[in-house]
């Protein structure tokens, strides 16, 4: 009895210092926050990061030359203001709007007053919902205003009513104006509950507004909005360009099929969509993009990708194709681009070093999925399949490049980059077509999954219970997200199909853990 | 005259027992493979290597063991990957085809066992490798098993991994039919 009094005290002061312990850990790394830091910021457009910052593309000669260092830092800096909460009509508070017309616009960033990792941190968070763009560029107030656009998109609100996509912005008082294209537009995530989850893989459903709001527009508009965004004229029978010369009819219905968690940003696709990336854990992966296009050598390139996502990447010249110059092939002056595509401004080295910040601090939530019997079961299948090759623990992800189908890795590329040297086999048009497509496929972590979705670079498959269903590989298979409008087989990446019931059950179980 | 004669012909026998080559029985002759990923063992095999065996107990100095397998006949349940494992990173077999195994020196260590010294060339590396081994008569057929470990770095095969071991244990089985054996005389 005694014997057992004092095993039963060497475990509490065991587990008393692994508690204090861990309290320790937390605390010291709050403390760290607290320290005041004196951070050595790179400079975003440096001529000779930005020339290695991106791979070529799949046809090299159309590989995007970015707008020189010289004419980057001519154009005006963007200014960070408060903003407000949008509301569905039916939840927003009596008087509001009548309130914002009252505030004095207040400029909220200013990097004299950081001073600690947290400011950073903290600045950043303010920099990833501040719109770039008041002029409607995806999203209009009248929309916001009309409850038929709810029914039309499904989108998701909080559990307060809150349309969490966009804020209001008053840069001047009494206009009070819907802001747009923030990177919390794309990356935050309405979870069933009706919380918020930042930096995920978002479902905003932005190509649905677009079909929603092209409805009203003239075909001509239509067209070009599309040629701008997508227009990739050196690739051969190229689908955007001829997308883009379509009826409006046709151009709505392609924007109408993409399902929220895929988003057809510039340069990319709505004919082969991409999923939108999950930004939890961003800091520990190689490349940005699907294809693999940005790589992510230090916090400099991390501000590379953001400063050329938002939207400096619609004044590359792709071959002399500029998709916003004039004539498709003249640059503008610095700061003077077509409005509406905010390629007209950009963020200042301070609020490009603090958003990348904010990035690199986000967290998963705290995972309801907890080990199992199962779930142990489907760890060893997942090793044994040889999951575990391309999804290597901890990241579960190798942070390499596949080629896909049709497309001959270059000799010089093996000692450049992280090449995992064979196609997994899915549909390569988007990595082959589009403008930012390299030929690759970046392999994904699964870091998350069980609170993302849909699932594949072109976002067909609704649930991981779909990734693994065998008969995804028919012809007369219906996608469960994406859908092109026809019956198709989801190809590639052909791994657990062949599982029996019970293990397929185990594996996902497990990688709902993750 | 007699004499010198019967003293020819003993040589002439000697001479060819020890020089007589047996042809290696690809279909039934294997060798396998494990390595662990992740901390569980993968199989895999490569099959049909072909080569001669020539290998007598009372000669071993003029024994010899060569064999050699296409690399690109590697399978390890996992079609995808066999293809990964074909290409450039790893066995590269459009440029490296075969992996071959050539005897430099055997010692005997039993009856039936024995210490081989081998030229063992993977991709452009050539490295010599101990292999012990057994062997064992049925009638005409001679079974050589053996087994041994390689680092798979030494031969650029992959890079180094989290999850791969550098390990790669090895088990070859070749089998002969001296029914085909041929005389070489030298």
């Amino acid at each position: 009895m005694r014997t057992n009094h004092k095993s039963l005290i060497v475990v509490l002061l065991l587990v008393s210092a692994i508690i204090i312990s861990m309290i320790n850990v937390k605390e010291g790394t709050e403390a760290a926050m607290r320290v005041a830091i004196d951070p050595d910021i790179p400079r975003t457009w440096d001529s000779a990061a930005m020339h290695s910052f991106e791979l070529p593309l799949a046809d090299a000669k159309a590989s995007p030359r970015a707008v020189s260092e010289d004419y980057y830092y001519r154009m005006p800096e963007r200014t960070i203001y408060k903003t407000y909460p949008v509301y569905h009509p039916d939840h927003e508070p009596k008087g509001y709007r009548e309130w914002l017309k009252q505030q004095e616009p207040e400029i909220v960033f200013d990097a004299k007053n950081l001073k600690t990792e947290a400011d950073w941190i903290e600045a950043g968070k303010l920099i990833f919902d501040y719109p770039i763009d008041t002029l409607g560029a995806i999203l209009s107030q009248g929309q916001i205003d009309d409850r038929e656009y709810y029914k039309y998109t499904k989108v998701r609100l909080t559990k307060d009513g809150v349309f969490p996509y966009a804020r209001y912005v008053i840069t001047k008082k009494g206009e009070v104006k819907l802001g747009n294209l923030s990177c919390g537009m794309c990356h935050t995530r309405v979870m069933n509950d009706g919380s918020i989850l930042k930096g995920a893989q978002g479902n905003f459903p932005g190509d649905l507004t677009t079909a929603h709001a092209l409805q009203n527009a003239p075909e001509r508009v239509t067209q070009f909005v599309t040629r701008a965004l997508f227009a990739a004229p050196w690739v051969k029978n190229d689908p955007h360009s001829l997308l883009a010369s379509s009826s409006k009819e046709a151009i709505i219905k392609a924007y109408a099929a993409v399902p929220e968690g895929a988003n057809g940003r510039q340069g990319t696709s709505i004919l082969f969509p991409p999923q939108v990336p999950d930004l939890i854990g961003v800091k520990d992966r190689k490349y940005f993009d699907h294809g693999g296009l940005g790589r992510h050598r230090d916090i400099g390139d991390m501000m590379r990708y953001i400063a050329i996502n938002q939207a400096l990447d619609f004044l590359n010249s792709y071959d002399g194709y500029i998709p916003i110059g004039q004539n498709e092939k003249v640059l503008p002056e610095p700061g003077k681009a077509r409005r509406g595509f905010a390629a007209d401004d950009r963020y200042s080295e301070e609020q490009l070093y603090a958003l990348a910040k904010f990035v690199y601090s986000l967290t998963p939530p705290v995972n309801p999925n907890k080990s199992s019997a199962i779930t142990e079961r489907g760890k060893t299948i997942f090793i044994k399949e040889g999951c575990v090759t391309c999804h290597t623990p901890p990241v579960f992800t190798n942070n390499k490049l596949t080629p896909a189908d049709g497309f001959e890795v270059p000799e010089d590329h093996w000692d450049k980059y992280d090449i995992f040297g064979v196609s997994v086999g899915t549909d390569p048009n988007y990595t082959l077509t589009t403008r930012r497509g390299t030929g690759y496929y970046k392999i994904p972590s699964l870091r998350g999954v069980w609170y993302r979705g849909p699932f594949f670079h072109n976002a067909w498959l609704a649930t991981l219970e779909d990734v693994f269903d065998p008969r995804r590989l028919k012809e007369d298979y219906t996608p469960t997200a994406f859908k092109s409008g026809e019956k198709q087989a989801v190809r590639g990446h052909e791994f657990g199909l062949t599982l029996s019931e019970k293990d397929r059950k185990a594996l996902i179980a497990y990688l709902r853990t993750l | 005259m007699l004499r010198v004669s019967v003293l020819i012909f003993y040589v002439f026998i000697l001479s060819a027992k020890a020089t007589a080559q047996s042809p290696i029985l690809p279909a039934e002759s294997s060798i396998m493979f494990k390595i662990k990923n992740a901390g569980f063992t993968v199989d895999g095999s490569f099959s049909k290597p072909e080569g001669t065996i020539l290998f007598d107990v009372k000669n071993l100095a003029e024994s010899s063991i060569n064999a050699s397998v296409e690399s690109a006949t590697i399978q390890t349940g996992i079609e995808r990957r066999d293809r990964h494992l074909r290409g450039r990173e790893y066995f590269d077999s459009p440029k490296y085809p075969k992996i071959t195994m050539q005897s430099k020196s055997f010692r005997q260590v039993s009856k039936n066992r024995f210490v081989g010294v081998f030229d063992l060339t993977i991709r452009d590396v050539t490295k010599q490798v101990e292999v012990p081994f057994t062997v064992s008569k049925k009638g005409m057929r001679k079974t050589f098993k053996g087994d041994f470990q390689l680092n798979r770095l030494d031969y650029n095969i992959g890079e180094t991994s989290m999850v791969l071991s550098d390990d790669v244990h090895i088990s070859i089985e070749l089998i002969v039919d001296e029914k085909g054996s041929s005389a070489i005389l030298n």
